[in-house]
């Protein structure tokens, strides 16, 4: 549970210092890199998931919140077939999780080589 | 075993992260979606940095003065610096940092380079643009202006853009930079200069030469002359009859030339034309015709509405100057506007400045041709048109002494057309000097010395100054044309049909103080026949007349019944029209429902008003009798390109020429008469409207939505649909479909200027910002801001929004 933990917490907050200024796709590198360090496959996948979710959900919505946010949810999820605000926030998150998800699992399964 | 899932899951991974991290991934229609929507770097953003203005930029490129912007609640900068190029460059700044993807496309466009970003797709519109010689004409122009004293200013505005641009991170580029996936580039003056060269299109090259040839050669002379006289005789000119013109004024002496046009017809379509709707109202009233005794101005310029507005407003403040107004972004200045002492407005003059001359090859190869006997070499201009996704396309574009080859076609009967555009003229060194002159002038002279260089795109100033004088000068460069030359394709093998030479300002139709006690312009003929020079054109017949009549009847003139006069929904087209149409309806066989209709439309006011659905069935009815009117000539349309039959003309005949042959519809074995036409065209307007009236909710609004789209044209939810704005192109509230006052401005000139005024849009070009079209639901409904004219930064009679500063 700890290593859980721990895991989850590096992946959010490392991929997140780094994206404030990489390319976007700098999270999955993270995601990758820190669930070399830990050994159980399922356990990265969650941790990738819900690390990349949540700082993808928690800034999104974060953003998706001021006023020229609510606009700007609202316009886009228009170019996207006439989707609500709240639910371009879902699909930021989605994308997220599954990039996390992966990235994470994947660095597991690489450390699994050597074990 | 496990290398193997390492390497699927590793492969997963990357190829997901691929898909994401591309537009069009495997031939689907989706963007990037990883990048576009990552709440750090994608669009996400946007909503950030709307709120998140530099507070205090540092730049070295301004003097150790500190520049002071301050933001109105309308998010209008007001710039306070210390000197001119100082105030250039924040400026330049704020345009950029409001406006900046605008910029970039509208500059693009006019530089044939959009297919950089956009791929394929636009890559005939870019070699459109290239074979115009648009590239050519900025460059032409940025030659002239160097050498000219005020290079620095724009060098300064072009300073402050790059500034702006900068500072930006990925993060940070608006919005459509991400969903189009490009970055934004460094400005330069040669993007102003395709920027003015680009306006100059919009404005100054409506021509019809090809489409009037075809028709000159299908109907003859003498049926040409009869559909299409040059002077209208209810038309009130811009300079009111009876001016004198100036005193040195050349006569012609020089050879009447009837019609040099070639004698065939032409198979190329008219190439795109600007759009009809670019027109424009300004007026001036003097001290002697309103309630305070002080000068008022008007000026609402009409081009196409869009998202990002093409305007934005901006105060600019320096020791010699205080100058407020609309200013087009990518351009320094403010444009129509007004200052401590004078004010001024623009509208678009119908002269023809573009003319086709048909090549006479010298050899087989078409580089040599052919010209007052000789034979002369093509000049080779390489256009590279970079294609994004594919090879760069090269097009190698043949220029002679008039101008560029622009239609080109293989075969034993071609015809190859050159254009003689004004605006590829190398314009005046101190061009530039313009509107830095004019933001700053005090009084007439001064009005007049500020627009002495400035030719390109020539436009109609009107002028009001606090000391009391108004004014009107049709200003720019203006050929010197034979009587007749222009209206059709000319030889190109002899130099006798070219123009000869440009009218000088001092002999340019203009007006000061009239006895009618206003000036006024709404892009009708700038004279009567008795001015010296020819010209032809596309002229206005509707609103230039009924604005000249309203403002001849007003008395103890106020601000609001200039803003009534700006936003009348009234046509004198439909005053008359209808009255003609109704005179010679047939009522004998009507049906009650029929006759209803008929009942609306007597009792309607001729105002274009949302509510009514009489503008519906008025402008339907029309548009069905010209069908049946003009059925023998538009037969031909499908297969070549002709003109169309004057409004003013075609209503000429209802009134006058009731034999003529005309009204015949040829594909009936009787021989229809005027009344005939007018009662069919009826009905078939109540058979097209038939179910749409049956909702008695129908209305105007309805049947001609006014749509305000974003620039991309692609963008959908950007755009801001059915704008219930009433109006019509020949009322003084001149809203078509796409097309409007893009500005309203109304200026009271007494010991302190009152201003007001408002845009269709916002200050913002960020969709994500509530600037970004506030402004709307207040010019739909035909009413104004008081603009905050401050005297200095200490101004508080209106609130700030907050302060940006400039520092070295």
């Amino acid at each position: 549970m700890k290593s859980f933990l721990i895991q989850f917490i590096a992946i959010l907050v490392i991929s997140s210092i780094l994206q404030l200024f990489l390319p976007w796709w700098s999270l999955v590198v993270v995601a990758i890199a820190v669930s070399f360090f830990f050994e159980h496959q399922l356990r990265s996948f969650l941790a990738g998931f819900l690390g990349i979710g949540l700082s993808w959900f928690g800034y999104a919505f974060l953003l998706s919140s001021s006023e020229s946010g609510q606009i700007l949810a609202s316009k886009i999820g228009g170019l996207f077939g006439d989707l609500s605000g709240f639910t371009l926030v879902l699909v930021t998150t989605f994308l997220g999780t599954i990039l996390g998800g992966l990235g994470a699992w994947t660095g597991t399964a690489g450390r699994q080589i050597f074990s | 075993m496990k290398l193997l899932r390492f390497l699927i899951l590793l492969i997963l991974t990357f190829g997901l992260t691929w898909f994401l991290n591309t537009n069009n991934p495997l031939g689907t229609p989706l963007p990037a979606l990883g990048k576009l929507l990552s709440p750090f770097q994608g669009v996400w953003q946007n909503s950030v940095n709307e709120n998140n203005l530099i507070q205090n930029l540092k730049s070295k490129k301004i003097t150790n003065e500190e520049i002071k912007i301050l933001y109105d609640e309308n998010l209008v900068p007001h710039i306070f610096a210390t000197n001119t190029e100082d105030a250039l460059f924040a400026q330049g700044y704020v345009h950029a940092q409001h406006r900046l993807w605008q910029m970039d496309i509208t500059v693009r466009s006019a530089g044939g380079e959009l297919s950089e970003v956009m791929g394929e797709r636009t890559l005939e519109l870019d070699k459109l643009m290239r074979r115009r010689g648009l590239r050519l004409s900025a460059e032409n122009a940025i030659e002239s202006w160097k050498k000219g004293g005020s290079w620095n200013t724009l060098e300064a505005y072009v300073a402050g853009v790059n500034a702006y641009i900068n500072s930006l991170s990925p993060k940070d580029y608006p919005i459509e930079f991400k969903l189009l996936d490009y970055e934004p580039t460094e400005w330069t003056p040669m993007k102003t200069a395709l920027f003015v060269r680009i306006m100059a299109l919009n404005l100054n090259f409506r021509n019809a030469d090809i489409a009037a040839t075809n028709t000159l050669n299908l109907l003859g002379q003498d049926v040409y002359d009869f559909l299409f006289p040059d002077w209208n005789p209810k038309q009130s000119p811009i300079i009111p009859v009876g001016t004198a013109w100036a005193a040195d004024s050349v006569v012609a002496q020089l050879p009447i030339d009837s019609s040099a046009a070639i004698g065939t017809l032409l198979p190329y379509t008219q190439q795109s034309m600007p759009d009809e709707g670019i027109g424009s109202n300004n007026w001036a009233v003097a001290g002697s015709k309103t309630a305070s005794g002080n000068p008022i101005l008007c000026s609402d310029p009409h081009l196409g509405l869009s998202l990002p507005s093409i305007w934005y407003q901006v105060q600019i403040h320096t020791p010699e100057i205080n100058a407020y107004g609309a200013s087009l972004p990518g351009v320094p200045w403010v444009t129509i506007g007004f200052n401590e002492n004078i004010a001024w407005g623009q509208t678009n003059v119908g002269q023809d400045l573009a003319d086709w001359y048909r090549i006479e090859w010298a050899n087989e190869e078409k580089n040599k041709y052919v010209l007052d006997g000789a034979s002369k070499d093509i000049d080779y201009r390489i256009e590279e048109i970079k294609v994004r996704g594919k090879s760069t396309v090269i097009d190698s574009v043949k220029y002679t002494l008039w101008g560029p080859i622009v239609y080109e076609e293989e075969g034993s009967d071609y015809q190859d057309l050159a254009l003689r555009w004004l605006s590829h003229d190398a314009p005046n060194p101190e061009e530039l000097s313009s509107f830095f002159k004019l933001n700053k002038a005090k009084n007439y002279d001064e009005y007049v010395q500020a627009l002495e260089p400035y030719g390109i795109p020539a436009q109609n100033f009107v002028f009001a100054s606090r000391e009391g004088d108004i004014a009107l000068r049709v200003n720019g460069d203006f050929p010197i044309k034979k009587e007749g030359q222009g209206k059709f394709v000319q030889e190109g093998n002899t130099s006798e049909n070219a123009w000869q030479g440009i009218i000088p300002k001092t002999q340019i139709p203009a007006v000061k103080n009239p006895e009618r006690g206003f000036v006024a312009s709404a892009n009708q003929h700038s004279t009567d026949p008795s001015y010296p020079y020819y010209y032809n054109g596309g002229f206005d017949d509707y609103r230039g007349r009924i604005i000249n009549r309203e403002l001849a009847k007003m008395d103890s003139v106020t601000i609001q019944d200039m803003m009534n006069l700006q936003t009348s929904n009234k046509s004198l087209f439909a005053e008359e029209g209808l009255s003609l149409l109704l005179q010679h309806l047939n009522r004998s066989e009507l049906t009650p429902v029929e006759k209803g209709l008929v009942k609306i439309l007597e009792d309607w006011n001729y105002s274009f008003d949302d509510e009514e659905v009489a503008p519906a069935l008025f402008t339907e009815w029309y548009e069905q009798f010209e069908k049946l009117l003009w059925d023998e000539i538009d037969i031909y349309r499908d297969s070549i390109n002709l003109i169309d039959i004057e409004k003013w003309r075609t209503l000429q005949l209802l009134e006058q020429e009731p034999l003529a042959v005309f009204w015949d519809i040829k594909s009936t074995p009787e021989r229809e008469d005027r009344s005939a036409i007018v009662t069919q065209s009826f009905l078939k307007m109540e058979q097209k409207l038939g179910e749409k009236l049956a909702d008695k909710s129908y209305n105007w609004l309805q049947h001609k939505p006014l749509n305000i789209a974003h620039i991309s044209k692609t963008i959908r939810p950007f755009g801001r649909y059915n704008v219930p704005a009433g109006g019509y192109g020949l009322a003084p509230n001149a809203n078509k479909s796409t097309h409007g006052p893009s500005w309203r401005m109304v200026v009271e000139l007494g010991e302190e200027v009152k201003a007001y005024g408002v845009y269709p849009g916002g200050q913002s070009g960020n969709p994500a910002s509530p600037y970004y079209d506030n402004m709307i639901d207040k010019w739909a409904a035909g009413e104004y801001y008081e603009l905050f004219f401050m005297k200095d930064a200490n101004d508080t009679r209106q609130p700030i929004l907050f302060t940006q500063t400039i520092s070295n």
